[in-house]
């Protein structure tokens, strides 16, 4: 079967923008939380976020054609931009038809809805602009970038929240391996605005909702709820021979993805995390790998209390003993939660890890719960060659996402 | 032609065709010079109405080639409205 290769890294997040900056800000434990300036947060308790506040689309894109773009559009197309140069490939007619677009994306287009129905609310149906029509609807971030870069193969959104950008890039991947397409242009966006934050502030998600300092502690004791972020992770996927060929850098395999719906999570996250541990065996199956040769964890703990209660158990029931000797951490903790992104950010991460051999740590990491109790790499990142790696993705609606990566050659 | 109101259109064209004032003329051709394409035409069309409060049928549109015959046409339906 041919295998899907890593070859191109796009990257727009709080912590930094690029592959590199990002990359950096994760070994150097910077975290990218600051106060909210898109919208007014007045009446709130919560004022913090990862807002992406040095954000300009402008040199990277040019002026033309971003007018209309909504946020979640100008980030995602950054991105794919930043992920091409990356990886030093050129759309031609050659090649415009067995190139693909697979991006995860929930809640971006609620913002576009929301203007676009205050308009014609207020100001009457005649007078709606029609040019931000498109926005309304959550496909239209990975058909921009389509559009953009003239990608005539196929175009697919996914939106399975905070799965959303691992299963797109295992849908890319499923794509290559079939012959369908030598390279995706795969990821997630999520951008921040006043209704998806009212939304989760309302549902009791966010830190700080007592009017204390939030605070992003995956799998500490402390842990009262996520800091919200925003953020745009494209990753070139591509067939290895096509890459080889190209003479392009590889940078790692993607070995197995799986995914598991876990019937019994309704809005809240299933104790056992049944869905989870069966999302892991099926990945660890299809990458012919044991448990015991995963070397590093890149957990989806978001310093919820179930969430990362869930993720801990469903390791140890799969890993066993072995579970403890597992470094597993959470770039959560650093960026906040991106939804619809967290899981290409998590990818791009592990990309970085395998190839500098520096696990990024587990921040703001201070009392033990004892029911979370693994190896967190607590607080500073740790030196460690890995052959290969887990990204997990659990939501609390029932999607569960792995993910084996191994490192290239290895 | 109007020539405040030309400057007037000719500010609402640059913003929604992306070109610079500067380059926009009355003879501009809004399709091949501006790359004004049936979104973009309706949204001026939306953002003309919205500021002279007057209404451009729809079946008008297409008709526009030039920036010179927006102008006029604007300059008509206001005379009609008496403004």
């Amino acid at each position: 079967m041919k295998k899907a290769v890593i070859t191109g890294i796009g990257i727009i997040s709080p912590i930094g923008i690029g592959k590199d900056e990002y990359w950096h800000g994760l070994l150097q434990a910077k975290t990218g939380f600051r106060p909210i300036s898109l919208f007014d947060t007045s009446a709130l308790n919560v004022h913090y976020a990862g807002e992406i506040s040095n954000f300009d689309p402008i040199p990277l894109l040019g002026k033309k054609g971003l007018r209309t773009f909504d946020r979640s559009t100008k980030l995602v197309s950054a991105a794919a931009k930043f992920s091409l140069d990356d990886a030093g490939l050129e759309i031609t007619e050659d090649n415009t038809y067995s190139t693909g677009v697979s991006i995860g994306a929930t809640f971006g287009s609620l913002r576009s809805i929301a203007e676009f129905d205050r308009q014609g609310l207020v100001e009457g149906p005649r007078y709606v602009n029609p040019s931000h029509f498109p926005n309304t609807v959550i496909n239209s971030p990975a058909s921009q970038i389509s559009i953009r870069f003239k990608i005539k193969g196929f175009n697919t959104t996914i939106s399975t929240g905070f799965c959303a950008s691992l299963d797109a890039i295992s849908y890319a991947v499923d794509f290559i391996r079939l012959g369908r397409a030598d390279v995706v242009l795969a990821g997630g966006v999520e951008e921040l605005c006043e209704e998806t934050f009212f939304g989760f502030y309302k549902l009791g998600c966010l830190s700080g909702l007592d009017g204390t300092e939030p605070l992003c502690c995956p799998f500490d004791a402390k842990r009262n709820g996520t800091i919200l972020s925003e953020g745009a992770a494209v990753l070139i996927l591509e067939e290895e021979n096509h890459a080889r060929q190209r003479g392009s850098d590889i940078y790692a395999t993607v070995a197995g993805c799986a995914n598991s719906f876990d019937t019994k999570a309704e809005m809240d996250f299933s104790h056992k995390g049944i869905g989870l541990q069966q999302a892991i065996n099926l990945a660890l199956k299809e990458a012919f790998l044991a448990p015991e040769q995963i070397e590093y964890i890149a957990s989806c703990a978001n310093s919820t209390r179930g969430l990362d209660r869930l993720e801990t158990s469903a390791i140890k029931d799969v890993f066993g003993t072995h579970a403890y000797d597992i470094p597993v951490s959470s770039i959560k903790s650093m960026i906040g939660e991106t939804f619809s992104t967290s899981g290409a950010l998590s990818l791009a991460a592990v990309t970085g890890c395998l190839q500098m051999g520096i696990i990024s740590p587990t921040v703001n990491y201070e009392e033990k719960d004892p029911e979370c109790d693994l190896d967190y790499v607590p607080n500073t990142a740790r030196k460690r060659i890995i052959q290969n790696a887990l990204i997990l993705a659990s939501d609390p609606y029932g999607h569960n996402t792995a993910m084996v990566v191994k490192r290239y050659g290895g | 032609m109007n020539e405040i109101l030309g400057k007037e259109i000719i500010s609402i064209v640059a913003d929604i065709s992306g070109y610079e004032e500067e380059e926009i003329h009355p003879e501009s051709d809004l399709q091949k010079d501006l790359e004004v394409d049936s979104i973009k035409a309706i949204e001026i069309a939306v953002a003309i109405e919205k500021k002279y409060r007057v209404s451009v049928r729809d079946e008008d549109i297409p008709n526009l080639i030039t920036v010179r015959q927006v102008v006029d046409l604007i300059a008509d339906l206001m005379k009609q409205k008496g403004q």
